[in-house]
Protein backbone atom coordinates (compact mmCIF):
# COMPACT_ATOMS: atom_id res chain seq x y z
CA UNK A 1 0.00 0.00 0.00
CA UNK A 2 1.90 3.02 -1.23
CA UNK A 3 1.66 6.49 0.24
CA UNK A 4 -0.08 7.72 -2.89
CA UNK A 5 -2.85 5.17 -2.48
CA UNK A 6 -3.45 6.14 1.12
CA UNK A 7 -3.67 9.80 0.25
CA UNK A 8 -6.03 9.15 -2.61
CA UNK A 9 -8.33 6.99 -0.50
CA UNK A 10 -8.42 9.55 2.29
CA UNK A 11 -9.14 12.36 -0.14
CA UNK A 12 -11.92 10.46 -1.86
CA UNK A 13 -13.57 9.53 1.44
CA UNK A 14 -13.54 13.14 2.58
CA UNK A 15 -15.03 14.25 -0.70
CA UNK A 16 -17.79 11.64 -0.44
CA UNK A 17 -18.71 12.63 3.11
CA UNK A 18 -18.79 16.28 2.10
CA UNK A 19 -20.99 15.51 -0.91
CA UNK A 20 -23.46 13.59 1.22
CA UNK A 21 -23.78 16.30 3.83
CA UNK A 22 -24.10 19.14 1.36
CA UNK A 23 -25.89 17.30 -1.35
CA UNK A 24 -28.19 20.13 -2.32
CA UNK A 25 -25.73 22.96 -2.48
CA UNK A 26 -25.24 24.43 -5.91
CA UNK A 27 -21.53 23.73 -6.23
CA UNK A 28 -21.89 20.15 -5.03
CA UNK A 29 -24.53 19.51 -7.66
CA UNK A 30 -22.29 21.05 -10.30
CA UNK A 31 -19.29 18.94 -9.25
CA UNK A 32 -21.37 15.78 -9.20
CA UNK A 33 -22.22 16.48 -12.80
CA UNK A 34 -18.62 17.22 -13.68
CA UNK A 35 -17.56 13.92 -12.16
CA UNK A 36 -20.28 12.10 -13.99
CA UNK A 37 -19.28 13.56 -17.36
CA UNK A 38 -15.61 12.82 -16.66
CA UNK A 39 -16.57 9.28 -15.84
CA UNK A 40 -18.37 8.92 -19.17
CA UNK A 41 -15.50 10.52 -21.09
CA UNK A 42 -13.02 8.18 -19.43
CA UNK A 43 -15.22 5.30 -20.50
CA UNK A 44 -15.26 6.50 -24.10
CA UNK A 45 -11.51 7.10 -24.20
CA UNK A 46 -10.67 3.72 -22.72
CA UNK A 47 -12.84 1.99 -25.28
CA UNK A 48 -11.02 3.77 -28.11
CA UNK A 49 -7.58 3.49 -26.47
CA UNK A 50 -7.58 0.29 -24.37
CA UNK A 51 -4.15 1.05 -22.90
CA UNK A 52 -5.43 4.29 -21.41
CA UNK A 53 -6.73 2.67 -18.24
CA UNK A 54 -3.54 0.66 -17.83
CA UNK A 55 -1.47 3.84 -17.95
CA UNK A 56 -3.57 5.55 -15.30
CA UNK A 57 -3.51 2.43 -13.14
CA UNK A 58 0.29 2.29 -13.25
CA UNK A 59 0.47 5.96 -12.34
CA UNK A 60 -1.36 5.25 -9.14
CA UNK A 61 0.31 1.93 -8.41
CA UNK A 62 -2.48 -0.47 -9.22
CA UNK A 63 -1.71 -3.49 -11.39
CA UNK A 64 -4.02 -3.41 -14.34
CA UNK A 65 -6.46 -1.03 -15.92
CA UNK A 66 -9.19 -3.55 -15.22
CA UNK A 67 -8.45 -3.39 -11.48
CA UNK A 68 -8.56 0.39 -11.61
CA UNK A 69 -11.91 0.23 -13.34
CA UNK A 70 -13.20 -2.14 -10.68
CA UNK A 71 -12.23 0.18 -7.85
CA UNK A 72 -13.80 3.13 -9.60
CA UNK A 73 -16.93 1.08 -10.19
CA UNK A 74 -17.23 0.14 -6.51
CA UNK A 75 -16.93 3.76 -5.46
CA UNK A 76 -19.36 4.92 -8.11
CA UNK A 77 -21.88 2.30 -6.98
CA UNK A 78 -21.64 3.39 -3.36
CA UNK A 79 -22.01 7.00 -4.42
CA UNK A 80 -25.06 6.30 -6.55
CA UNK A 81 -26.71 4.19 -3.85
CA UNK A 82 -26.36 6.89 -1.24
CA UNK A 83 -27.56 9.54 -3.67
CA UNK A 84 -30.66 7.53 -4.54
CA UNK A 85 -31.43 6.95 -0.86
CA UNK A 86 -31.14 10.65 -0.07
CA UNK A 87 -33.27 11.64 -3.05
CA UNK A 88 -35.90 9.09 -2.11
CA UNK A 89 -36.02 10.39 1.44
CA UNK A 90 -36.37 13.93 0.18
CA UNK A 91 -39.32 12.94 -1.99
CA UNK A 92 -40.87 11.01 0.90
CA UNK A 93 -40.79 14.14 2.98
CA UNK A 94 -42.50 16.15 0.26
CA UNK A 95 -45.28 13.56 0.01
CA UNK A 96 -45.65 13.51 3.78
CA UNK A 97 -46.07 17.26 3.89
CA UNK A 98 -48.64 17.14 1.11
CA UNK A 99 -50.81 14.52 2.85
CA UNK A 100 -50.55 16.51 6.07
CA UNK A 101 -51.53 19.77 4.40
CA UNK A 102 -54.50 18.16 2.66
CA UNK A 103 -55.75 16.76 5.98
CA UNK A 104 -55.65 20.21 7.57
CA UNK A 105 -57.20 21.95 4.56
CA UNK A 106 -60.09 19.49 4.43
CA UNK A 107 -60.92 20.18 8.05
CA UNK A 108 -60.71 23.93 7.65
CA UNK A 109 -62.89 23.84 4.56
CA UNK A 110 -65.67 22.16 6.49
CA UNK A 111 -66.39 25.40 8.32
CA UNK B 1 -66.93 20.50 35.94
CA UNK B 2 -65.60 22.84 33.28
CA UNK B 3 -63.20 21.51 30.70
CA UNK B 4 -59.73 22.87 29.94
CA UNK B 5 -59.83 25.37 27.09
CA UNK B 6 -56.20 26.28 26.47
CA UNK B 7 -54.73 22.84 25.90
CA UNK B 8 -55.00 20.67 22.78
CA UNK B 9 -54.75 16.91 23.11
CA UNK B 10 -53.40 15.31 19.96
CA UNK B 11 -54.16 11.65 19.40
CA UNK B 12 -52.63 9.90 16.39
CA UNK B 13 -54.80 6.97 15.34
CA UNK B 14 -54.07 3.97 13.18
CA UNK B 15 -56.53 1.09 13.19
CA UNK B 16 -57.92 1.49 16.68
CA UNK B 17 -61.58 0.96 15.88
CA UNK B 18 -62.38 -1.16 18.99
CA UNK B 19 -61.16 1.35 21.54
CA UNK B 20 -60.82 4.81 20.05
CA UNK B 21 -64.29 6.15 20.75
CA UNK B 22 -64.02 5.26 24.43
CA UNK B 23 -60.62 6.87 24.70
CA UNK B 24 -61.66 10.08 22.96
CA UNK B 25 -64.82 10.46 25.01
CA UNK B 26 -62.79 10.00 28.16
CA UNK B 27 -60.36 12.75 27.17
CA UNK B 28 -63.21 15.04 26.08
CA UNK B 29 -64.54 14.96 29.62
CA UNK B 30 -61.57 17.06 30.73
CA UNK B 31 -60.39 18.81 27.56
CA UNK B 32 -62.38 20.87 25.08
CA UNK B 33 -59.94 20.50 22.21
CA UNK B 34 -59.15 16.95 21.16
CA UNK B 35 -57.46 16.62 17.78
CA UNK B 36 -57.61 13.13 16.39
CA UNK B 37 -55.45 12.38 13.39
CA UNK B 38 -56.58 9.34 11.44
CA UNK B 39 -53.43 8.07 9.79
CA UNK B 40 -54.94 6.16 6.88
CA UNK B 41 -56.65 3.54 9.00
CA UNK B 42 -58.00 0.57 7.09
CA UNK B 43 -60.64 -0.29 9.66
CA UNK B 44 -63.52 1.83 10.86
CA UNK B 45 -61.47 4.18 13.05
CA UNK B 46 -62.45 7.18 10.96
CA UNK B 47 -66.16 6.62 11.51
CA UNK B 48 -65.60 6.03 15.19
CA UNK B 49 -63.77 9.34 15.50
CA UNK B 50 -66.50 11.14 13.57
CA UNK B 51 -69.06 9.85 16.08
CA UNK B 52 -67.28 11.83 18.80
CA UNK B 53 -66.84 15.57 19.25
CA UNK B 54 -63.14 15.41 18.54
CA UNK B 55 -61.67 17.27 15.58
CA UNK B 56 -60.80 14.81 12.81
CA UNK B 57 -57.78 15.27 10.58
CA UNK B 58 -57.70 12.62 7.90
CA UNK B 59 -54.53 11.33 6.23
CA UNK B 60 -55.65 9.57 3.07
CA UNK B 61 -52.57 7.36 3.23
CA UNK B 62 -50.63 6.05 6.21
CA UNK B 63 -47.61 8.21 7.06
CA UNK B 64 -46.63 6.91 10.49
CA UNK B 65 -47.15 8.12 14.02
CA UNK B 66 -44.66 10.96 13.58
CA UNK B 67 -46.60 12.23 10.59
CA UNK B 68 -49.89 12.08 12.45
CA UNK B 69 -48.38 14.03 15.33
CA UNK B 70 -46.94 16.66 13.01
CA UNK B 71 -50.30 17.20 11.32
CA UNK B 72 -52.08 17.44 14.67
CA UNK B 73 -49.51 19.84 16.09
CA UNK B 74 -49.54 22.04 12.96
CA UNK B 75 -53.31 22.31 13.18
CA UNK B 76 -53.30 23.03 16.91
CA UNK B 77 -50.69 25.76 16.49
CA UNK B 78 -53.16 27.75 14.43
CA UNK B 79 -55.71 27.83 17.22
CA UNK B 80 -55.26 31.05 19.16
CA UNK B 81 -56.67 29.71 22.37
CA UNK B 82 -54.14 26.90 22.66
CA UNK B 83 -51.14 27.45 24.91
CA UNK B 84 -50.11 23.86 25.67
CA UNK B 85 -50.09 20.62 23.69
CA UNK B 86 -50.46 17.02 24.78
CA UNK B 87 -49.49 13.98 22.70
CA UNK B 88 -51.50 10.94 23.74
CA UNK B 89 -51.53 7.38 22.42
CA UNK B 90 -54.71 5.90 21.00
CA UNK B 91 -54.32 2.35 22.23
CA UNK B 92 -55.23 2.87 25.87
CA UNK B 93 -51.70 2.66 27.28
CA UNK B 94 -51.76 6.20 28.58
CA UNK B 95 -53.83 7.27 31.53
CA UNK B 96 -55.78 10.49 31.65
CA UNK B 97 -54.92 10.98 35.30
CA UNK B 98 -51.22 11.13 34.39
CA UNK B 99 -52.01 13.78 31.78
CA UNK B 100 -53.86 15.90 34.35
CA UNK B 101 -50.88 15.73 36.71
CA UNK B 102 -48.42 16.62 33.96
CA UNK B 103 -50.61 19.52 32.85
CA UNK B 104 -50.70 20.87 36.37
CA UNK B 105 -46.93 20.49 36.58
CA UNK B 106 -46.19 22.41 33.38
CA UNK B 107 -48.43 25.29 34.37
CA UNK B 108 -46.68 25.70 37.70
CA UNK B 109 -43.10 25.09 36.59
CA UNK B 110 -41.11 26.77 33.84
CA UNK B 111 -40.46 23.69 31.82
CA UNK B 112 -40.95 23.71 28.09
CA UNK B 113 -41.76 20.03 27.90
CA UNK B 114 -42.68 17.29 30.32
CA UNK B 115 -42.22 13.71 29.18
CA UNK B 116 -43.78 10.66 30.76
CA UNK B 117 -41.48 7.94 32.02
CA UNK B 118 -42.32 4.35 32.73
CA UNK B 119 -39.15 3.79 34.70
CA UNK B 120 -39.35 6.25 37.53
CA UNK B 121 -41.80 4.18 39.49
CA UNK B 122 -40.63 0.65 40.10
CA UNK B 123 -43.97 -1.04 40.08
CA UNK B 124 -44.50 -0.93 36.32
CA UNK B 125 -44.62 -4.40 34.88
CA UNK B 126 -42.90 -4.23 31.54
CA UNK B 127 -41.89 -7.33 29.60
CA UNK B 128 -38.20 -7.98 30.30
CA UNK B 129 -37.06 -8.02 26.70
CA UNK B 130 -38.73 -4.72 25.96
CA UNK B 131 -37.18 -3.29 29.08
CA UNK B 132 -33.68 -4.22 27.91
CA UNK B 133 -34.22 -2.59 24.54
CA UNK B 134 -35.59 0.59 26.08
CA UNK B 135 -32.73 0.82 28.54
CA UNK B 136 -30.27 0.44 25.67
CA UNK B 137 -32.00 3.31 23.94
CA UNK B 138 -31.47 5.39 27.08
CA UNK B 139 -27.72 4.84 26.90
CA UNK B 140 -27.63 5.56 23.18
CA UNK B 141 -29.59 8.76 23.71
CA UNK B 142 -27.24 9.92 26.44
CA UNK B 143 -24.30 9.40 24.08
CA UNK B 144 -25.81 11.10 21.06
CA UNK B 145 -27.75 13.95 22.66
CA UNK B 146 -26.31 14.33 26.14
CA UNK B 147 -29.80 14.18 27.62
CA UNK B 148 -30.39 12.17 30.79
CA UNK B 149 -33.67 10.37 30.46
CA UNK B 150 -35.03 7.22 31.96
CA UNK B 151 -37.53 6.63 29.16
CA UNK B 152 -36.64 7.82 25.67
CA UNK B 153 -39.59 6.44 23.75
CA UNK B 154 -42.64 7.59 25.62
CA UNK B 155 -45.52 8.97 23.58
CA UNK B 156 -47.04 10.90 26.48
CA UNK B 157 -45.74 14.47 26.39
CA UNK B 158 -46.92 17.91 27.40
CA UNK B 159 -45.21 20.95 25.92
CA UNK B 160 -45.71 24.67 25.42
CA UNK B 161 -46.05 26.81 22.33
CA UNK B 162 -42.36 27.66 22.14
CA UNK B 163 -41.56 24.00 21.88
CA UNK B 164 -44.39 23.31 19.44
CA UNK B 165 -43.08 25.98 17.09
CA UNK B 166 -39.79 24.10 16.79
CA UNK B 167 -41.30 20.77 15.87
CA UNK B 168 -40.61 19.89 12.24
CA UNK B 169 -40.32 16.14 12.08
CA UNK B 170 -38.36 14.42 9.33
CA UNK B 171 -38.97 10.89 10.50
CA UNK B 172 -42.53 9.71 10.40
CA UNK B 173 -41.82 6.25 11.74
CA UNK B 174 -40.86 5.46 15.33
CA UNK B 175 -37.64 7.44 15.07
CA UNK B 176 -39.73 10.57 15.58
CA UNK B 177 -39.53 9.99 19.32
CA UNK B 178 -35.80 10.64 19.14
CA UNK B 179 -36.43 13.79 17.12
CA UNK B 180 -38.30 15.28 20.06
CA UNK B 181 -35.17 14.78 22.12
CA UNK B 182 -33.04 16.41 19.43
CA UNK B 183 -35.32 19.44 19.55
CA UNK B 184 -34.73 19.71 23.28
CA UNK B 185 -30.99 19.54 22.78
CA UNK B 186 -30.81 21.95 19.82
CA UNK B 187 -32.87 24.65 21.47
CA UNK B 188 -31.80 24.04 25.04
CA UNK B 189 -35.35 23.59 26.19
CA UNK B 190 -36.08 22.90 29.83
CA UNK B 191 -37.39 19.37 30.14
CA UNK B 192 -38.50 17.13 32.92
CA UNK B 193 -39.64 13.55 33.24
CA UNK B 194 -42.80 12.61 35.05
CA UNK B 195 -43.69 9.15 36.33
CA UNK B 196 -46.55 7.53 34.47
CA UNK B 197 -48.12 4.14 34.85
CA UNK B 198 -48.55 1.85 31.91
CA UNK B 199 -51.04 -0.93 31.59
CA UNK B 200 -50.23 -3.51 28.99
CA UNK B 201 -53.53 -5.04 28.12
CA UNK B 202 -53.69 -7.85 25.60
CA UNK B 203 -55.00 -5.32 23.11
CA UNK B 204 -52.14 -2.85 23.46
CA UNK B 205 -49.49 -5.56 23.66
CA UNK B 206 -50.45 -6.58 20.16
CA UNK B 207 -49.82 -3.05 19.03
CA UNK B 208 -46.22 -2.67 20.16
CA UNK B 209 -43.28 -2.07 17.87
CA UNK B 210 -41.38 -5.14 16.78
CA UNK B 211 -38.04 -5.00 18.58
CA UNK B 212 -36.06 -5.40 15.36
CA UNK B 213 -37.37 -1.97 14.44
CA UNK B 214 -34.59 -0.64 16.65
CA UNK B 215 -32.22 -1.43 13.78
CA UNK B 216 -34.21 0.83 11.45
CA UNK B 217 -34.38 3.61 14.01
CA UNK B 218 -30.64 3.61 14.62
CA UNK B 219 -29.87 3.48 10.89
CA UNK B 220 -32.14 6.42 10.11
CA UNK B 221 -30.79 8.47 12.99
CA UNK B 222 -27.23 7.78 11.89
CA UNK B 223 -27.98 8.91 8.35
CA UNK B 224 -29.35 12.10 9.81
CA UNK B 225 -26.47 13.01 12.08
CA UNK B 226 -25.41 16.56 11.68
CA UNK B 227 -28.64 17.72 10.04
Amino acid sequence: MTAVKVIIIALLLMIMVYFINNTNKVYVRAWKRIFFISFLLTGIISVIFPEFLDKIAQLIGIGRGADFLLYILVMAFFFVTVNVYLKFRELSLVINKLVSKIAIMEEENKK
Amino acid sequence: MSRIKDIAVIIPVYDEEPVIKGIIDEVLKSFETVICVNDGSLDGSREEILSTEAILLDHFINLGQGGALQTGIDYAKRLDAIKYFVTFDADGQHKLIDVMKMVEEIRLSEHDIIIGSRFIEKNNSIPIFKKIILKTAVVFTKISTGLELSDTHNGLRVFNKNFADKIDLIHYDMAHASEFLNIIRKNNFKYKEFPVSIEYSDYSKGKGQPIINAVNIIFDLFMNKGK
